[in-house]
């Protein structure tokens, strides 16, 4: 008989949580990449603001002191292409204009600049600049995914630097990087759904097995329920029956056999429904005890098994008297002790006899009352069983339930 | 709490999109490397240093590529250390190959290459972890160009040279770290968000077991023992062949229950199973769901599955036969990975190895 299955809530409970479909996907890698440019953007802008400043300090006229204002309409073109949505075409014109007239004015400084000028157009202030505008031309893409603003931002950056660079005489420089990054991500860009889409066509399966599994999980969890439920309903009056002398059926009986047959047509739906005990569940166990013949002594906290949370207190509550009727069935005494521990998030029950007992490693593979009504309750609601037993010396079981909810 | 998951834990799948970029990143950094050492050769005087710093880079990038597959998902910790230790070390090669001679310090590829291969990381690290130790890498990679801008004897402070290599570096270790940081943000509320649809899915498959289980109890108990119980009801009293009859529907009824208490998920979806200590049972629902995903890829192979004590653990063994379609996609590869941490993956041996520790014991 295979193990009873464990709770069915859990922090790794399938619940399909980790199966991220594909439109969410490309919504999320989008925002991602976006804000991840705008971060590179910024931080590569700061750096140079603070070269510039440093040189402005450490070699006084080395480079022209207003450079570093100039980053500033550039950062926040970064910030309007990541946060402004949508982005009207006026938006656009601005941003592109905003980006021209910047690196119009770096241009002008570069070329002022002892520190800049010997590098002509590729001087390091005027690569990284472009190396932002293409960044802001990708950002700020609604409608090609950054593949055409990538190519823009370099063409609006670059045509800026080469324009002004003719006028005011700063040497041309083929430069290199910007152009790299443009076309790389262009290319990013251009190939990212389809790498997605490669990565994301085992979604439907996954999602499939996760369905399927959980519809299985469920099955087992209620089919082991109702194997417990029946086993202590028709197959205890089944056995009862089988051992009677013949005889008329007293009104005791009738009711028993009505209740079995009643509950095992509604099986499935019995785990909502939280059985009434007017007088207690000790009171009950007691009842129980008595009507096989057996004297129950209870001690302990036992109000706590009226107060525990469902469905821990249902679990608990049927296979306690599942205990009891195998006492009264099983150990051919007439007492048997019940001891009750409550404490902050647990209870614990141990029930005691000193009868025949029995060697629990022999319990024939098809008796389900140990292992179904007794050990798959309590471990399907997250408690533990536990049955000390050998022939002569009685026989201890010992119940532990969560009691917190 | 964005700033320490990683985008791969929350979503395996992405990780697999990621997996061409670290090959995109890394050829990038590779045809850096050669483009700007071509460009720039004559500031290099030694050949073996510079040589090192190439294997180096190589070293980098097997690093990344290995550490971005499906089958040895996730991308852990120490391989991204590993980038950043072999990247500096590289970073120092290169500057010891132009010691004196390195006259363009932009044109310097080791740290451009170094930040490519941190850009990747943000598909699979935490932005916390990429910062720390893209910052520490900054400042050791600022370290060795002003030492080598000392050395060249550049006229500009040696700072403007450290933030010409470290700077890009940084920049590049802040953008995959928003680029994380969002990820993981989104996905955490996507999951909030969805949290209560999918527990109305669970509510209706619920539902639907409950209903056809009622059934099926139906008719095994309204076969035989439900008129038969009846009719001792209306009769009112027994008999010794009525004790017989009891004790037959009984045993039947105990025969059907004990066999579906038997059933074993992993049967149904595998050839064959040698499962005798009823280790099957022990696997989570994520788990499980991640087996029978890999199960169902392969379902048009005869599979078999073996489990057995490992260790302290449980060890699941899946084993397919050549041909008959269907194979472990680099998706399947992922979760199972994901879910299994540490699962040996040999798809071209056709088996995986999957540890695990047992549930609720």
């Amino acid at each position: 008989m295979t193990p009873a299955p464990t709770p069915e809530q859990g922090p790794a409970a399938a619940d399909g949580a980790w199966i991220f479909p594909l439109r969410e996907a490309t919504v999320t890698t989008r925002a991602a990449l976006v804000t991840g440019a705008t971060a590179l953007s910024l931080v590569l802008l700061g750096v140079l603001a603070t070269l510039s400043v440093i040189l402005c300090v450490t070699r006084p006229g080395s480079i022209v002191w207003w450079v570093p204002l100039v980053l500033l309409p550039l950062a926040g073109c970064c910030v309007a292409a990541w946060r402004w949505e949508p982005i009207p075409v006026g938006g656009y014109v601005a941003i592109g204009v905003v980006v021209a007239a910047s690196l119009v004015a770096l241009t002008v400084g570069a070329a002022g600049s002892p520190a800049q000028a010997p590098a002509g157009t590729a001087s390091f202030l005027l690569s990284m600049t472009t190396n932002v505008a293409v960044l802001i031309g990708a950002t700020s893409d609604r409608w090609t995914g950054g593949i055409a603003g990538a190519l823009g931002g370099y063409a609006v950056g670059e045509g800026a630097i080469v324009v002004t660079a003719a006028i005011v005489g700063l040497p041309y420089r083929l430069d290199l990087p910007p152009i790299a990054i443009a076309v790389g991500v262009a290319v990013g860009y251009a190939f990212f759904p389809l790498a997605r889409r490669r990565a994301r066509r085992g979604t439907a399966l996954l999602d499939d097995a996760d369905r399927r599994t959980r519809a299985r999980r469920l099955r087992e969890l209620e089919g082991r329920e109702s194997i417990a439920l029946l086993h202590d309903t028709l197959l205890g009056e089944l056995a009862a029956l089988a051992r009677r002398d013949p005889g008329p059926l007293t009104e005791a009986d009738r009711v028993r056999l009505a209740t079995s047959l009643e509950s095992s047509a509604m099986l499935p739906l019995l785990r909502d429904k939280t059985e009434p005990t007017p007088d207690g569940v000790a009171a009950r166990l007691v009842a129980i005890g008595a009507a096989g013949g057996i004297r129950l002594r209870l001690e302990g906290d036992l109000a706590a098994l009226d107060t525990m949370p469902e469905p821990a207190g249902a679990a608990l509550r049927s296979a306690l008297e599942q205990c009891v009727v195998n006492v009264a069935r099983h150990s051919g005494v007439a007492e048997a002790w019940l001891a009750v521990a409550a404490s902050p998030g647990r209870v614990d029950v141990t029930l005691v006899d000193e009868g025949v007992g029995f060697d629990p490693d022999a319990v024939p593979h098809d008796r389900l009352g140990l292992s179904e009504s007794v050990h798959g309750r309590i471990e399907r609601c997250g408690g533990s069983a536990r049955v000390w037993s050998s022939p002569g010396a009685g026989t201890s079981v010992h119940l532990s339930v969560p009691a917190g909810g | 709490m964005a700033l320490r998951h990683t985008p791969q834990q929350l979503d395996p799948l992405g990780g697999v999109t990621a997996q061409s970029f670290a090959w995109i990143f890394t050829f990038g950094a590779v045809a850096t490397a050669v483009g700007l050492t071509v460009g720039h050769r004559e500031e290099y005087r030694s050949l073996p240093l510079l040589l090192v710093a190439f294997a180096l880079l190589g070293a980098v990038g097997a690093v990344t590529v290995l550490a971005a597959r499906p089958r040895r998902a996730p991308f852990t910790w120490r391989s991204a250390l590993a980038i950043h230790l072999l990247g500096l070390a590289a970073v120092g090669f290169e500057a010891a190959a132009q010691w004196g001679t390195d006259t363009a310090v932009r044109s310097d590829w080791a740290p451009l290459a170094l930040a490519l291969f941190v850009m990747v990381t943000g598909c699979f690290r935490p932005a916390v972890e990429i910062l720390a130790f893209a910052g520490a890498s900054a400042v050791v990679v600022a370290a060795v160009t002003m030492a080598g801008a000392e050395a060249a004897g550049l006229p500009l402070p040696g700072i403007v040279y450290a933030g010409l290599t470290a700077g890009p570096l940084l920049a590049a270790g802040s953008g995959a770290a928003a680029f994380s940081a969002t990820l993981v943000r989104r996905l955490l509320r996507w999951r909030t968000q969805t949290e209560g649809v999918r527990l109305t899915a669970a509510e209706s498959i619920r539902a639907r077991v409950r209903d056809d289980l009622r059934d099926e109890r139906l008719s095994l108990v309204e076969g035989e023992v439900g008129p038969f119980l009846r009719e001792l009801l209306v009769r009112g009293e027994t008999d010794a062949a009525a004790a017989g009859r009891a004790r037959e529907l009984g045993e039947a009824l105990r025969r059907a229950l004990v066999a579906e208490a038997d059933e074993v998920w992993l049967e149904d979806l595998v050839a064959e199973l040698h499962d005798p200590a009823g280790l099957a049972s022990r696997m989570d629902e994520t788990q499980r769901a991640a087996v029978e995903a890999a199960c169902a890829a392969l379902s048009r192979r005869r599979t078999s599955a073996t489990l057995e004590r490992a260790g302290g653990g449980i060890r699941l063994t899946l084993r397919w036969q050549r041909g008959g379609g269907g194979r472990l996609g680099p998706e399947v590869q992922a979760v199972l990975r994901s879910v299994f941490p540490g699962s040996r993956i040999r798809p071209g041996s056709r088996f995986v190895e999957l540890d695990f520790e047992p549930d609720g014991g």
